[in-house]
């Protein structure tokens, strides 16, 4: 167990590495320069060189990688273009926030999901199974900016129940209450999709484990339906789930892209998407590995964790 | 027991979503969104325009005398990133410094004109125009209480001059050869050569020199507290009390603030994700103040509680050609192009009427409006003959077509950003294509669109240029500064329109210069370098506790310190 551990920790790195050149030449091929230069054509050629020049964008492109390369393995990320401050201290100033959302949303998704997906397969071909299968199809099919948008327009303007975004009542108390007030809309619509597929995911395998034999011996036996899916049936079922959930981790960070815009969250998704409009590309590329990081670590996670509850895998 | 077990679990979380509900009563924050972000809804052109027009006087509202206290929210829809002066230049940036800093001039309340703000008087210019005296007030102070001296103005201005500079806007002070304090409250600059437009320059933002004196290069500078955090401080009548990234601004009232007001305590700037966002905020009653994209007017208008008011923008919309390409390159033609185009059709049809057709690539009746010029009215018969005039015939199918038998074809590009004009391209191209033209309307991203602009990878494009108070059409169509030499990126050549704008940067006497202007934009009237299509009408939401409101399209918060509100 240790050594995958480890050889799949080493094969991470060959993994980024390759992750970051494909991400640094899409960056610098997007058409466009960094709005630190571009956005005023009144400036003068000399001033435009000297700015270009500054910046190093001068550079041959493998140059300029080679540049990124070094300064990110010791640890220096760079300054932000547009702000200047430190790209470290932007993502500290919020990735706590993307953090808890991202931890809410899998939270709701994973309490809803497993039990909506379990009832959809005990009650198979009824009406509950198909009204399930409907709203899991309109979860995985609605955009979540159309849905959070409509949230927004009936919950938060036309009942007045939630705030319209933001994380917390501006010079109000912080409170807990007042935060999770704010988290719950977008927490609820970045859950969606998932949410949806999730369910699924648990109808299918949990759909499969009791068609087996063993689930027939446990009912011969005479056990209580309830027993027999829930001490049976459940945990078999739920084995696939734990890589499917381990895959859904980066969804959450592309989704928060789009939320955290709609519900004015400060979080990376939203300086992700200001920094690509602008070009800030230390912020870009610092984002980018951040969010393949999490990719690789969610996948290693989940499969670690698979081999936990199946003892039968081993590696 | 099962299945009750897992409705109990969703009944739980739906009751905890009502608990959260039920407990918003708290949340009175009234954010007011002002200004767009760094919307490429317009490119942020100063240097083209030249005026604005500053009608703010039409929501003036008013109950009796200013009482002090009170606080409002403003909704923005874009991050500060910044707040060194000379770093980053987008709208939001400037509502921040508006309330923030002092300046030594000033946009008047409601013409689109300066006046001095911190400066005694307008500058003492010498007879060749290179020597620039200004007197500074004595009773103006930065937030620390330090008084505001010319070393602050001459040390700000320094800031675009130093050697590693990395802000938005080089070359700025570039005409400047020397500037300094030569008396406490005396402040002298000698140009390089003559500069129509240096008093325009000096409407910028004063800065503590016995604070950020102690870094030495620009890097130390943005990087510093005073650029990044709260500690910002500046002389206007606001001071910065919080500043919590991508959240919020919070300005407490400068009790020693040197001019009228301000009576309202606390104004707070909130951050909101996107221009929606701060639609629903204004709906829900969040914000106090917020502006109102035009295809969301008739949405605010049915808000209670609120008032909608709307001024003239300091702004125009064009379509643009690129002068490199044959097809463009008969006046004959481009006037027909123009003819086509039923421009008070777009303003009417797709723009709601929220827009002024112009004339001229400037405020239409503004200071730099002689009323001289050539109009192109929509009547697509005369854009026939003068076509026909030009070679171009309508063959059998209805196809434009010259004596060699090929079609008139080309594209027209825009950014996606700007919605409404990605709309009224389509109409252009539909009016175009008519004619027997065979247009192509491209819309794309902005750094995308930006790129091909400033390429001359293009046939026409369809932009906005968002204006300054001063006009410099020498620098945008002269020959001489096709770009990357200055800013005409159409790429027109035109002996006459030369001659017409030779070095008229160095004319020293405004009314000569203001005059040369308009001579410039009544000849681009006529000849068509560029088709002015429209100016904006903008609009801003303001709530009804807001008295002695005023709002220029210039500005996030229109002089707030003269606003006060009645709880």
């Amino acid at each position: 167990m240790i050594t995958y551990i480890i050889r799949r920790l080493v094969m991470t790195v060959p993994i980024l590495f390759g992750i970051s050149v494909v991400s640094f030449a899409i960056m610098m091929m997007a058409p466009g320069q960094p709005a630190i230069i571009d956005a005023d054509p009144t400036i003068s050629p000399e001033a435009r060189e000297a700015q270009i020049e500054r910046l190093g964008l001068d550079d041959p492109l493998p140059v300029q990688y080679g540049r990124w390369l070094s300064n990110m393995v010791s640890g220096e990320f760079g300054n932000s273009y547009i702000s200047g401050t430190p790209v470290s201290t932007l993502i500290a100033q919020r990735l706590p926030n993307t953090l808890i959302l991202m931890a809410a949303s899998a939270f709701l998704a994973i309490l809803l999901a497993i039990p909506i997906g379990i009832i959809s397969a005990v009650r198979q071909y009824t009406k509950t199974d198909y009204t399930i299968t409907l709203f899991s199809f309109a979860g995985v099919a609605i955009p979540n900016f159309w849905f959070g948008l409509l949230l927004i327009m009936f919950l938060s303007v036309q009942l007045g129940w939630f705030p319209v975004g933001g994380i917390q009542t501006i010079g109000g108390e912080a409170s807990i209450m007042d935060r999770l007030h704010h988290l719950f809309l977008p927490a609820l619509v970045l859950a969606t999709a998932d949410m949806a597929g999730l369910t699924r995911y648990t109808r299918t395998s949990m759909l499969e484990v009791k068609s087996q034999d063993y689930i027939r011996t446990a009912r011969a036996k005479g056990f209580k339906e309830s027993r027999v899916i829930y001490k049976h049936a459940l945990r078999n079922a739920l084995l696939p789930l734990i890589t499917i959930f381990g895959l859904m981790l980066p969804t959450f960070i592309g989704g928060s892209v789009v939320i955290e815009q709609i519900f004015s969250w400060p979080g990376i998704g939203q300086l992700f998407m200001s920094s690509v409009f602008q070009r800030d590309y230390p912020v870009i590329m610092i984002l980018t590995m951040f969010s393949a990081v999490l990719v690789v670590i969610g996948n290693l996670i989940a499969d670690i964790l698979y081999a936990i509850v199946d003892p039968r895998i081993e590696y | 027991m099962g299945k009750k077990a897992h409705w109990m679990l969703l009944a739980m979380i739906f009751a905890m979503g009502m608990l959260l509900a039920a407990c918003n009563g708290g949340d009175d924050g009234v954010d007011t969104d002002a200004d767009g972000g760094t919307d490429p809804d317009s490119e942020e052109v100063e240097d083209d325009g030249g005026e604005d027009t500053g009608e703010d006087d039409g929501d003036t509202a008013d109950a009796g005398d200013p009482v002090e206290g009170g606080s409002i929210i403003l909704g923005l829809d874009g991050e500060i990133p910044n707040l060194l002066p000379a770093h980053v230049n987008t709208t939001q940036v400037r509502d921040v410094e508006d309330i923030l800093h002092a300046k030594l001039y000033r946009q008047q309340a409601d013409e689109l004109e300066l006046e001095p703000y911190v400066a005694e008087d307008f500058p003492e210019i010498s007879e060749d125009g290179l020597e620039y005296v200004i007197q500074l007030r004595d009773d103006v102070y930065f937030h620390d209480g330090e008084q505001v001296t010319a070393e602050d103005v001459a040390f700000t201005v320094g800031i675009w001059l130093m050697d590693d500079y990395g802000g938005q806007t080089p070359g700025l002070f570039d005409s400047i050869d020397t500037i300094e304090a030569t008396d406490e409250l005396e402040l002298t600059i000698t140009l390089s050569e003559p500069d129509a437009n240096m008093t325009f320059y000096l409407d910028t933002p004063i800065v503590p020199e016995h604070i950020l004196g102690e870094y030495e290069t620009y890097d130390e500078l943005i990087e510093s507290d005073y650029a990044q955090s709260d500690a910002v401080i500046g002389a206007g009548p606001y001071s910065l009390d919080e500043w919590v990234h991508g959240q919020y601004l919070t300005f407490a009232a400068n009790d020693e603030y040197f001019g009228e007001g301000p009576y309202i305590e606390e104004i707070t700037y909130r951050i909101a994700g996107s221009p929606d966002a701060v639609l629903a905020m204004v709906q829900s009653g969040e914000v106090d103040v917020a502006n109102i994209r035009p295809q969301d007017v008739s949405t605010a208008e049915t808000i209670d509680g609120y008032t909608i008011s709307e001024v003239e923008g300091v702004n125009v919309n064009f379509m643009g050609f690129n002068h490199e390409n044959e097809l463009f390159q008969d006046v004959r033609v481009r006037q027909a192009i123009a003819m086509a185009t039923d421009r008070q059709g777009i303003v009417d049809g797709i723009m709601d009427g929220h827009g002024l057709v112009s004339h001229i690539p400037h405020v239409s009746g503004g200071p730099f409006d002689g009323g001289n010029n050539t109009e192109h009215p929509y009547d697509t018969d005369a854009a026939l003959e003068l076509l026909a005039e030009a070679g171009w015939e309508q063959d059998g199918s209805g196809q434009l077509v010259n004596e060699d038998g090929e079609n008139f074809s080309f594209s027209l590009i825009t950014n996606s950003e700007a919605h409404v004009r990605g709309e009224w391209i389509v109409a252009v191209q539909d009016m175009l294509n008519q004619l027997g033209m065979n247009v192509e309307a491209e819309t794309m991203e902005f750094n995308a669109y930006l790129e091909r602009y400033y390429d001359g990878d293009f046939d026409m494009n369809a932009g906005a240029w968002s204006l300054g108070l001063y006009a410099d059409p020498e620098f945008t169509y002269h020959s001489e500064m096709i770009y990357p030499e200055g800013g005409n990126m159409f790429r027109y050549a035109d002996d006459d329109f030369d001659a017409l704008t030779k070095d008229m940067s160095q004319i020293v006497d405004p009314d000569e210069y203001t005059q040369v202007v308009q001579d410039a934009h009544a000849f681009i009237s006529e000849e068509l370098p560029v088709i002015p299509m429209y100016n904006t009408l903008e609009h801003q939401a303001y709530s009804d506790r807001i008295q002695g409101y005023q709002h220029h399209s210039r500005a996030g918060l229109h002089r707030p310190e003269e606003w006060w509100v009645n709880e």
